[in-house]
């Protein structure tokens, strides 16, 4: 019977086109928008929690107790000759040239100390980051400068974006006075491999111009807002917020690269790590690691803060999961008006319908056979809607990405859709569609049979 | 045998009510056609409703055969409907989403068979009232007598005990009235119990049994060897 009835349904579906389809549109507005903006937001998440897990959940970092502003630069400002600015991306440049207000550490960090101390750590990698003044024969302006060691690039290069070199060579700690580019310093600044560049008062060589990172202002970028509200939380352990950090260096594209022990003969003064990088042996528990970190740094006299990319990984997807959350009851919101679009449908229809449910119950309709008919055309209704919205819902992720992309110069990401989205959306569609009609399905099948077919 | 016993039926009860059927008693043999005329509202239909389970009655017993119509549930009612009762309306009641064939289906498949053996059954019944070339129609694209012919096939289809009619011919012209009458008889040869609510005098010269009512009562009753013709009857109707 039930294939019978759901035939009638559709038959009264489709007897009333422009009523169900205004219906179904309803549903499918609402659907659509769960579908894009959840995919979305889980996309931005995947390509998040992807990062770190390039990184390791086994790598604990290190900074200073204060931020380190220069990580937050994510581009740089060039003035032309001729008085022309030209931006790498909408960031600017808030330090001095030649001036850090990152390290404030009593001592400098010592690795090999720190190796010695702790027995779980089996790599180290630092970085030191100024923003400085970089000029060329047409261009003066401010740069991030980024110096990163030998240990950092070969054991941590995911922290890089991968610092995969385009044109030239990478960082040669032997040759002196030569840098590497970011992919668009080197376009914004318009110079090659060979070419020299002034940075401060110093000039330099251009060795090799890196590949555009994959999620240097991807994902990252995308999530800043939500990695800067955790900065917050996580401030207490790592000034400036570690997932902020991450954000800025993984951009290699905005920065020029110098070698660690190059940085260390022009910086002067200050104590040279910006941040620290160390990777723990595998099954060494990282919260038991950390406790060593912290107690060898006091002894040595060095003030940083320690926090596992694990922690900030937990604490970035914490705060992408409340944004999805406040998406999809966003959403929701316009499913519900849908269902009462849906629920407003279905009465009138009973309304329309009354002499049908009374013929259906003079040959012989019981109350529930009634019931499930006005419940699958309100469900089928809801299927519908489900389904379309479901499709065009992809289709308009896609484009919210892309043009998003575009916007925000991202590459690295796309909408996510897991299975549990696909059948929970469409599943909850019918399911939706049939609690819209519940109410007047079930008056329909309480309707005198004598008064049903007496309606006109 | 359909037998009813101080039946009353009163709507609205209150300082408004309205008192449709007064303590009617009735006896009807099984295989025979009852005929029940009378004024407009004087309880016909209300009576037919009552003996086909549309409706149950404020007082008094309904039985059909050993069942008490008066003691059984919503559901046991509609079973009933679907299985040992089969309506005819003046206005045909068909659905108008769905083609003749299809009309016909629903009761059985109402009743429990599948599609396939619904389809077939439904097929013949239409073929035995001459619609075999118009069983893919709709309502709207049959004629009053094709659509009053598509609703007796249905009443038919599931073979029940007992058919009731209200003004089957009431919509009709007189040729296909005629058909339906023929319909009528075939019925009662068929053995058939059969009641049906009419103005119609052709209707009750085909009688075994005609019921009389004014005002929620039954006033009279003849057998119908007491009829010798439609002529008569009308003039019983009048007095």
């Amino acid at each position: 019977m039930r294939f019978n009835l759901a035939t009638l349904a559709w038959r009264n579906i489709r007897s009333r086109r422009a009523r169900s389809w205004l219906t179904i549109l309803g549903v499918l507005i609402g659907v659509m928008a769960v579908v894009a903006l959840i995919s979305i937001a889980t996309g931005v998440e995947n390509a998040v929690l992807k990062q770190y897990k390039d990184i390791g959940y086994d790598v604990i970092l290190l900074t200073p107790r204060t931020a380190a502003t220069a990580f937050g630069m994510a581009g740089g400002n060039f003035t032309g000759a001729q008085g022309g600015t030209r931006s790498t991306a909408q960031g600017a440049a808030t330090g001095q040239a030649g001036r850090s207000t990152a390290a404030t550490q009593n001592k400098e960090f010592d690795p090999d100390l720190l190796r010695q101390d702790v027995s779980a750590i089996i790599d180290v990698g630092q970085i030191g980051t100024r923003v400085l003044s970089v000029a060329t024969a047409d261009l003066s302006g401010f740069v991030r400068v980024s110096a990163p060691s030998q240990g950092l690039i070969s054991g941590f290069a995911s922290l890089l974006g991968g610092f995969k070199v385009a044109q030239g060579h990478g960082l040669d700690t032997a040759s002196a006075n030569q840098v590497v580019l970011g992919a668009r310093t080197a376009t914004t600044m318009g110079v090659g491999v060979g070419q020299s560049i002034t940075i401060g008062d110093l000039p330099f060589t251009v060795a090799g111009i890196l590949a555009p990172s994959k999620g240097s202002r991807g994902a990252a970028g995308l999530s800043s807002g939500a990695t800067q509200a955790q900065a917050g939380a996580l401030g207490g352990n790592l000034g400036g917020g570690g997932a902020e950090v991450i954000r800025s260096l993984t951009n290699t594209d905005d920065a020029v690269f110098m070698p660690y022990e190059q940085a260390r003969i022009m910086w002067t003064g200050d104590p040279m790590s910006t941040m620290v990088a160390v990777r723990i042996k595998q099954g060494i528990s990282v919260t038991d690691t950390i406790t060593k970190i912290n107690a060898a740094l006091t002894e040595q006299g060095v003030s940083m803060t320690t926090v596992s990319t694990q922690a900030i990984a937990d604490q970035v997807q914490r705060t992408l999961g409340m944004v999805k959350t406040v998406l999809a009851s966003i959403a929701a919101i316009a499913l519900v008006v849908g269902a009462v679009g849906m629920m407003n449908t279905m009465y009138t229809s009973v309304l329309e319908r009354t002499r049908e449910i009374g013929i259906l119950k003079s040959i012989g309709a019981k109350d529930r056979q009634v019931l499930g008919l006005f419940l699958i055309d309100s469900g089928m209704m809801g299927l519908i809607g489900g389904i379309l919205g479901l499709v065009i819902g992809t289709g308009l992720s896609f484009l919210g990405t892309s043009v998003l992309g575009r916007l925000m110069g991202v590459t690295s990401f796309s909408p996510s859709f897991t299975p549990g989205l696909i059948v929970g959306v469409v599943g909850f569609s019918f399911v939706l569609g049939a609690l819209a009609g519940a109410w007047p399905a079930w008056h329909a099948a309480r309707l005198d049979p004598v008064e049903a077919l007496a309606a006109e | 045998m359909i037998s009813l016993r101080g039946v009353y039926k009163t709507y609205h009860p209150g300082p408004n009510e309205v008192r449709a059927v007064q303590g009617v008693d009735l006896d009807v043999p099984p295989g025979v056609l009852a005929v029940i005329m009378g004024p407009s509202g004087s309880g016909k239909s209300t009576l037919l409703h009552l003996i086909g389970c549309l409706d149950t009655p404020t007082a008094g017993e309904i039985q059909l055969d050993e069942t008490n119509l008066s003691q059984l549930s919503s559901n046991a009612r509609a079973e009933l409907r679907a299985r040992r009762v089969g309506f005819v309306f003046q206005k045909f009641n068909l659905i108008g989403n769905l083609s003749a064939v299809e009309n016909v289906e629903l009761p059985m498949l109402l009743a429990g068979l599948t599609r396939a053996e619904a389809h077939a059954k439904a097929c013949r019944v239409l073929e035995q009232v001459d619609l075999k070339e118009r069983m893919g129609h709709r309502p709207a694209e049959l004629s009053g007598g094709e659509q009053q012919r598509v609703a007796i096939a249905r009443a038919l289809v599931n073979n029940p005990d007992v058919i009731l009619a209200d003004e089957p011919t009431g919509n009709l012209d007189t040729e296909t009235g005629e058909q339906v009458i023929l319909l009528l008889k075939e019925l009662k040869g068929q053995g058939k119990t059969a009641i049906v609510v009419t103005h119609n005098p052709e209707v009750a010269a085909i009688a075994d049994f005609l019921v009389f009512m004014r005002d929620g009562k039954r006033v009279d009753s003849l057998e119908r060897r007491r009829v010798p013709s439609s002529a008569g009857v009308a003039q019983e109707v009048r007095r």
